[in-house]
C-alpha cells in the first residue's frame, strides 16, 4: 500500500513517513464501512481518521457546498484545535476544502451561515451534532456525507454522551447511503467490544486496527517513578500534597517543561499558588482548569505549545489529545484513580512515539502511596481498566426520540429499529421502547390526562412529529446529557472575566469572604445578574477553602491491586517508610486482611463506638453502604450518629457497639443489603438528585439556564416533589425506572459493592479493639467533611432541632415539636 | 409545632397548614389546584396527580385535627378554568371536604375571577378577606404597615428557606413570622417557592423567625441559620 503521490510528497516535505497504521486505515477504508483504530496519542491518530476522506476528495473534488466529512470530538477545545491543525495540510496539499468548527461556542451568525452554506468538513461535539440533526432539513444536509470520524471514543463510549452519539450514529448510517465511520480510541482492555459501538448489528464487520501491534509502533515503556519524600513524613489523610511541592519545584527546575496534574480544580488553585510562592527563579508557571475563562485557557494552551512555560498546573482539562511540543515531564499529584487516566496523562510527555514518556507520581498521603505504586504496576502489566458495553440511558433515548421527530415524521417501528441499531440500546425491548415513546409524546401516565397537550402528534400516515414549534425549540434549548450545577461568571472589576464557578459554591459565600481563583486571592462582593463580582484581596490566606470540582472514584482494577499489595508484606519495602510503618502498625494492632477477606473493626473513641469496614470499593459504594448500615443499626437500637468514608473504607459511629463477629456478619449480609438497597434507593436523597437530572435530560423539566431567571419573583421548582408524587401514584413509570437505572449505575456503584460483600461473605474478619486501628485513622480524619442524608437525617434533625429550639430562645414549654403527620 | 403570634396560639403543620386551636380552624394558603394542567398546556407534562395529592393532604389534616372551619387564603385554584378541568374524582373529593364543615374561600390573584364566576358551582363562602379577633386574613397584605392591633396572616409568596445544619443543608417551604406579619407556605403540590431573602420577602421580613417544614416535622429556625 502506498500513498497517492500528492500525499506522499506532502509527508516528505515535512520530513515524515506515514505510520503503518495510517496506511492500514486508508487501505481498510476501501473494503470496510466501519474501522476502529486503537493508537496512542501522538501516533498521528487523528490524521489517520481524516486521510481516507482527504484522499478521496483530492481525487474527486466536491461541489462547493456539500458536507462530506463530519468529525466528532468529546471536547470543544479539541475540535477547535483540530481545525487549526487541519488548515496547514489542506493548504499545503492544495485541497480546496472548507473546514469549520461547530460547537456550543460557535456564534449564532456563524451557525446560521453553516446551515445554509455547509463546509466540506465539519468538526463538532455530540451535543452540537444532535442539534444540527434536529432541524427539518437535516436529512438533506447530511445526504452527501462520506466519512464520520469519532475521536477519543474511549472517553465517550462509556457515558451518557456516548449514548447520545450512538443514537445519532445509527441515524446517520440509516440516512447516508455512502457513510463510512472511523472510530479513534486510546488503548482499552477489550477493543473488540468497542468495535461494536461502530456497528452494533454486525460487529464482526468492523475492521479493527491496533497500532500497538504493528511493528513500527512498539512504544518504549513509560518511565514512571514514585516521588517519596523520605525526609518528611507523609500525612495520614488529606490530598493537598503541600509538603511535596518543594520537591516538585526542584523537578520543574530540572526539566524543560513540566505538566503538573492534580485531581480537582481547587487543588489546582492551591498548588499553583504554593508553587508561585516557592518560585524564587521567577519561572513562567501557568494554571489551567475547566472553570477558567476560555480565552485564558486557549492562551495557556497556545503558549504551552510554543514552549513558553516551564510548568503548567492542570486538571483533567488537559487530559485529552492536544499536542504539546516540549513537555518532558509529567507529575501527577495524588493518585490518578484509574489506569487509563494515568496513561493518558503520562502520554502528555515526550509526545514522540519512539521516546519513552517520563512521569512521576507524587502521593499526598499514606494510602495513596499504595495506590500510586499499584497503578505503576498496572501500567507495566498492561492491566487496563475495562470497557464495558453499557446499557443505554433511557432519558437519553427519550431526548433523542423527541429530537428525531423534530426533523422529520417517523413511524414508531422505524424509530425502534434505529434505536436498536445503536450499541447501547441494542438489547432494548419493544415494551420499554414504547414506554419511552409514550413518555416523550404524552408524559406516559396511566391517567391519560394530557392527550390534548401531546408533544408528539401522529399524522395521517401514522408517523410522529413534534406537535408545536415551541416543543422543538424547548428540545433544542435542552439538548445534552450532563446536568450541571448552574454556573456563574466571575468578574473582576468592571470588565475582566476570570471564568466560571458553580452556583452552589457561590451560595456558601457572604460578602467579604476570600477565596482562590485563577491563581489569585479574591474577595467576594456581590452577585449581579448571574455574575459574581469580586475584587482583589490583600489577605494572605483564603477564608473559604475551595469550590467543588470533579472528584474521581477509584477504578475497580486499581482497587484490586491495592488489596493485593497490602496483603503481601514482602512488597511493602517498595513503599516509603511512613507508609510501611503504618502497615506494620496495623499488623500488630489489628490485622492485615487477605485480598478476599473483608476486615471489620470495632473500637471505642471519645465516648462513641466506631465500626470500621475496609471494603476498598470506592467512595461512592462506601457512601451507599454507610447509608444502609446506619439504617440497620438504627433498627437494632445501636443508635448510630453518622458515618464517613473514603475510597478505601467506611466508619460508622454510634452510641452502642457492635461487639461480636456474628453481629458484624449479620450487619453486612449481602442478601439483606441487596434487598434493602432497592428500598433504600427509592427513598434516598441520591435517588431524588438522580431523578432531577433524569427529568431534565428526558425533557420533563427544563434546564435552568443561566441568565434566564432574572425576575425578582424567582420561583424555583422542586423536582423532589414531582418524584414523590410520581412514586406515590405511578411507581412503575418509565422515568422512575430510568432513575433507578441511573442511580444504580453512577452514584451507587452497587455492583461493586455487591461483589465485595458477596466475595467476602464467608471471610469477614472481625476485630474488637480497645482503640482506633491504624487503617481507620485516615477515614476518621475525613469525619465532618461530608454531610449525611437518608433515613438517619430525620432523627438527627430532631436532635439538632432541640438545640436550635434553645438557640432560638424559645423555651420547650411554649414550643413543643409535634409529630403530626 | 406550637407557637404564639400576638397572643394567639397556633400549630404549624408539616404540610404547610396552620391550626388555630381556639377557633377550631385550619388555615391553608395557595392550593393552586389545576396547576399541573396548566403546565401541560405549556408543554411540560408533569405527573397529573397534583390536585389529587393536594386534596389527599388536606383530607389527612382535616382527619387529624377535625377543624370546624377551613380557611383558604387565596390562590386555591390556579387558573380560571381549573375548576372545570379537575377530574371527576377530585371534584367529588373537594365537595365532600367542603360539605363537612364551614369553608371560607378568600380570593387571591389567581382565582378571583374563577371564584366570582363559579360561585354557584363551588360550595363554601367566598370573601375578599376575613377580620376576626383582631387578626386579618388576606391573600396579600393590603396595608403596607399593619399595626399591632391588626396583624396579618397571608399567603401568596410561597416562602422557602435554606438552612445550614450540622448535618448539611436543607431547603424547604416554611412559615415566616416577624412583627405584625405571619406568612404561610404554599400548601399545594407543585407550587414551587420563593426563597428568602428574595427581594419581596426580605422587604416584608428583614429578620424573621421561620418554621421549616421538613418531612414529618416542623423546625423553628432563627435568621442567623438561614442561608442567603
Amino acid at each position: 500500500m502506498s500513498l497517492p503521490e500528492q500525499f506522499q510528497s506532502w509527508f516528505n516535505s515535512r520530513g515524515w513517513q506515514p505510520y503503518a497504521h495510517q496506511l492500514d486505515v486508508i487501505d481498510a477504508s476501501k473494503t470496510h464501512r466501519d474501522i476502529l483504530l486503537i493508537a496512542p496519542t501522538g501516533g498521528g491518530k487523528t490524521l489517520s481518521g481524516f486521510l481516507p476522506g482527504l484522499i478521496e476528495l483530492a481525487k474527486n473534488p466536491p461541489a462547493s457546498e456539500q458536507l462530506r466529512m463530519l468529525y466528532v470530538s468529546p471536547l470543544k477545545a479539541l475540535a477547535a484545535d483540530i481545525e487549526r491543525n487541519l488548515q496547514a495540510p489542506l493548504l499545503e496539499l492544495k485541497l480546496p476544502l472548507r473546514c469549520e468548527t461547530r460547537t456550543g461556542d460557535t456564534s449564532s451568525h456563524r451557525r446560521a451561515k453553516q446551515k445554509t452554506h455547509p463546509p466540506h468538513i465539519l468538526l463538532t461535539t455530540p451535543e452540537s451534532l444532535a442539534l444540527i440533526l434536529s432541524y427539518a432539513d437535516a436529512a438533506q444536509y447530511v445526504r452527501n456525507l462520506d466519512y464520520l470520524i469519532l475521536d477519543e471514543l474511549h472517553a465517550l463510549a462509556d457515558s451518557k454522551r456516548g449514548d447520545l452519539l450512538a443514537l445519532n450514529l445509527a441515524r446517520l448510517k440509516r440516512q447516508c447511503p455512502r457513510l463510512k465511520t472511523i472510530g479513534l480510541s486510546a488503548t482499552v482492555a477489550k477493543p473488540s467490544e468497542m468495535a461494536a459501538y461502530l456497528n452494533a448489528n454486525d460487529p464482526n464487520r468492523v475492521r479493527l486496527i491496533n497500532a500497538y501491534q504493528t511493528q513500527a509502533l512498539k512504544q518504549a515503556p513509560p518511565e514512571i517513578t514514585l516521588l517519596t519524600s523520605e525526609g518528611s513524613r507523609l500525612p495520614w489523610a488529606g490530598h493537598s500534597g503541600r509538603h511535596i511541592l518543594p520537591e516538585v519545584y526542584e523537578l520543574i527546575q530540572q526539566h524543560q517543561t513540566t505538566l503538573v496534574f492534580v485531581n480537582t480544580r481547587s487543588q489546582a488553585e492551591f498548588t499553583y499558588q504554593d508553587l508561585q510562592e516557592l518560585n524564587e527563579d521567577q519561572l513562567p508557571i501557568a494554571l489551567h482548569h475547566g472553570s477558567l475563562e476560555k480565552k485564558h485557557r486557549l492562551q495557556v494552551e497556545a503558549d504551552l505549545a510554543s514552549g513558553d512555560y516551564r510548568a503548567v498546573v492542570a486538571t483533567s482539562s488537559l487530559d485529552l489529545g492536544i499536542d504539546w511540543g516540549s513537555v518532558d515531564l509529567v507529575i501527577q499529584i495524588g493518585p490518578p484513580k484509574g489506569v487509563a487516566r494515568l496513561m493518558q496523562r503520562i502520554g502528555r510527555s515526550n509526545h514522540v512515539l519512539d521516546k519513552s514518556s517520563k512521569a512521576i507520581i507524587a502521593p499526598t498521603n499514606r494510602m495513596e502511596t499504595i495506590e500510586a505504586l499499584s497503578s505503576i504496576e498496572a501500567i507495566r502489566d498492561n492491566d487496563l481498566d475495562n470497557f464495558y458495553t453499557r446499557k443505554g440511558s433511557l432519558d437519553v433515548l427519550i431526548q433523542h426520540l423527541i429530537g428525531r421527530c423534530c426533523s422529520e415524521p417517523m413511524s414508531p417501528d422505524d424509530l425502534f429499529a434505529e434505536a436498536q441499531s445503536a450499541l447501547p440500546f441494542h438489547h432494548l425491548t419493544r415494551t420499554v421502547f414504547d414506554q419511552c415513546l409514550n413518555f416523550a409524546a404524552t408524559g406516559g401516565y396511566a391517567l391519560r390526562a394530557y392527550d390534548q397537550f401531546k408533544k408528539l402528534a401522529t399524522d395521517e400516515n401514522g408517523k410522529l412529529r413534534v406537535a408545536t414549534a415551541r416543543i422543538a425549540r424547548n428540545y433544542r434549548m435542552n439538548i445534552g446529557t450532563i446536568v450541571g450545577n448552574t454556573h456563574l461568571k466571575i468578574r473582576l472589576g468592571r470588565t475582566q472575566n476570570l471564568g466560571e464557578v458553580e452556583e452552589r459554591f457561590v451560595q456558601s459565600l457572604t460578602p467579604g469572604d476570600t477565596f482562590l481563583f485563577a491563581g489569585r486571592l479574591l474577595e467576594f462582593k456581590t452577585i449581579r445578574e448571574m455574575t459574581v463580582v469580586v475584587s482583589p484581596s490583600k489577605a494572605t490566606t483564603p477564608k473559604v477553602p475551595a469550590y467543588a470540582g470533579g472528584k474521581l472514584p477509584l477504578s475497580g482494577t486499581l482497587a484490586r491491586r491495592v488489596r493485593e499489595r497490602i496483603a503481601q508484606p514482602k512488597t511493602w519495602n517498595e513503599l516509603p517508610a511512613s507508609t510501611r510503618e503504618w502497615l506494620e502498625w496495623q499488623k500488630t494492632r489489628s490485622l492485615i486482611p487477605n485480598p478476599d477477606e473483608l476486615l471489620v473493626e470495632s473500637f471505642p473513641r471519645q465516648d462513641l463506638q466506631f465500626l470500621a469496614t475496609h471494603c476498598f470499593a470506592g467512595k461512592h459504594a462506601h457512601h451507599t453502604l454507610g447509608m444502609l448500615i446506619t439504617q440497620r443499626m438504627e433498627k437494632w437500637g445501636l443508635q448510630p450518629l453518622g458515618f464517613s468514608s473514603n475510597d478505601y473504607g467506611l466508619v460508622v459511629w454510634s452510641l452502642k457497639a457492635i461487639e461480636r463477629e456474628d453481629q458484624a456478619c449479620d450487619l453486612l449480609s449481602a442478601e439483606v443489603i441487596e434487598s434493602e438497597l432497592q428500598q433504600w434507593m427509592d427513598d434516598s436523597f441520591m435517588m431524588k438528585r438522580t431523578f432531577r437530572d433524569t427529568a431534565v435530560v428526558a425533557g420533563l423539566i427544563e434546564r435552568q439556564l443561566p441568565g434566564k431567571r432574572k425576575s425578582g419573583r424567582q420561583v424555583t421548582f422542586s423536582s423532589d416533589v414531582i418524584y414523590d408524587v410520581l412514586r406515590q401514584y405511578e411507581p412503575d413509570h418509565v422515568l422512575i425506572q430510568a432513575t433507578r437505572e441511573e442511580a444504580g449505575r453512577n452514584l451507587i456503584n452497587s455492583q461493586r459493592l455487591k461483589e465485595v460483600l458477596h466475595d467476602s461473605q464467608h471471610a469477614i474478619r472481625f476485630k474488637r479493639l480497645d482503640k482506633i486501628s491504624p487503617f481507620a485513622i485516615p477515614i476518621v480524619l475525613e469525619v465532618g467533611k461530608e454531610s449525611i442524608d437518608g433515613s438517619a437525617v430525620t432523627s438527627l434533625l430532631e436532635l439538632e432541632a432541640s438545640q436550635l429550639l434553645e438557640e432560638c430562645g424559645l423555651a420547650e414549654s411554649s414550643l413543643t415539636p409535634s409529630n403530626e403527620r | 409545632m406550637e407557637f404564639t403570634f400576638h397572643d394567639h396560639t397556633f400549630t404549624a403543620l408539616p404540610s404547610g397548614g396552620l391550626i388555630d386551636q381556639k377557633a377550631q380552624r385550619l388555615i391553608v394558603s395557595d392550593l393552586h389546584l389545576g396547576k399541573g394542567q396548566s403546565f401541560a398546556k405549556e408543554g411540560t407534562l408533569l405527573p397529573p396527580y397534583d390536585a389529587k395529592a393536594t386534596l389527599q393532604q388536606l383530607a389527612n389534616d382535616i382527619e387529624s385535627h377535625k377543624p370546624q372551619q377551613v380557611l383558604c387564603l387565596g390562590d386555591s385554584f390556579h387558573r380560571d378554568d381549573s375548576l372545570d378541568r379537575l377530574s371527576l374524582d377530585c371534584l367529588e373529593r373537594l365537595d365532600t371536604l367542603v360539605q363537612g364543615r364551614e369553608w371560607l374561600w378568600i380570593t387571591g390573584n389567581h382565582d378571583a375571577q374563577l371564584l366570582r364566576t363559579k360561585e354557584s358551582k363551588l360550595m363554601g363562602t367566598i370573601l375578599p378577606e376575613l377580620i376576626e379577633s383582631h387578626l386579618e386574613f388576606q391573600h396579600i397584605p393590603k396595608k403596607s404597615n399593619p399595626t399591632e392591633q391588626c396583624p396579618v396572616l397571608f399567603g401568596h409568596y410561597h416562602p422557602k428557606i435554606r438552612v445550614a445544619l450540622s448535618i448539611g443543608r436543607i431547603t424547604g417551604k416554611c412559615f415566616l413570622m416577624q412583627d405584625n406579619y405571619l406568612l404561610l407556605p404554599a400548601y399545594g403540590t407543585f407550587t414551587g417557592g420563593l426563597r428568602w431573602p428574595s427581594p419581596p420577602l426580605e422587604k416584608l421580613f428583614p429578620k424573621p423567625t421561620a418554621f421549616l417544614c421538613h418531612k414529618h416535622t416542623v423546625i423553628p429556625i432563627k435568621p442567623e441559620k438561614m442561608i442567603q
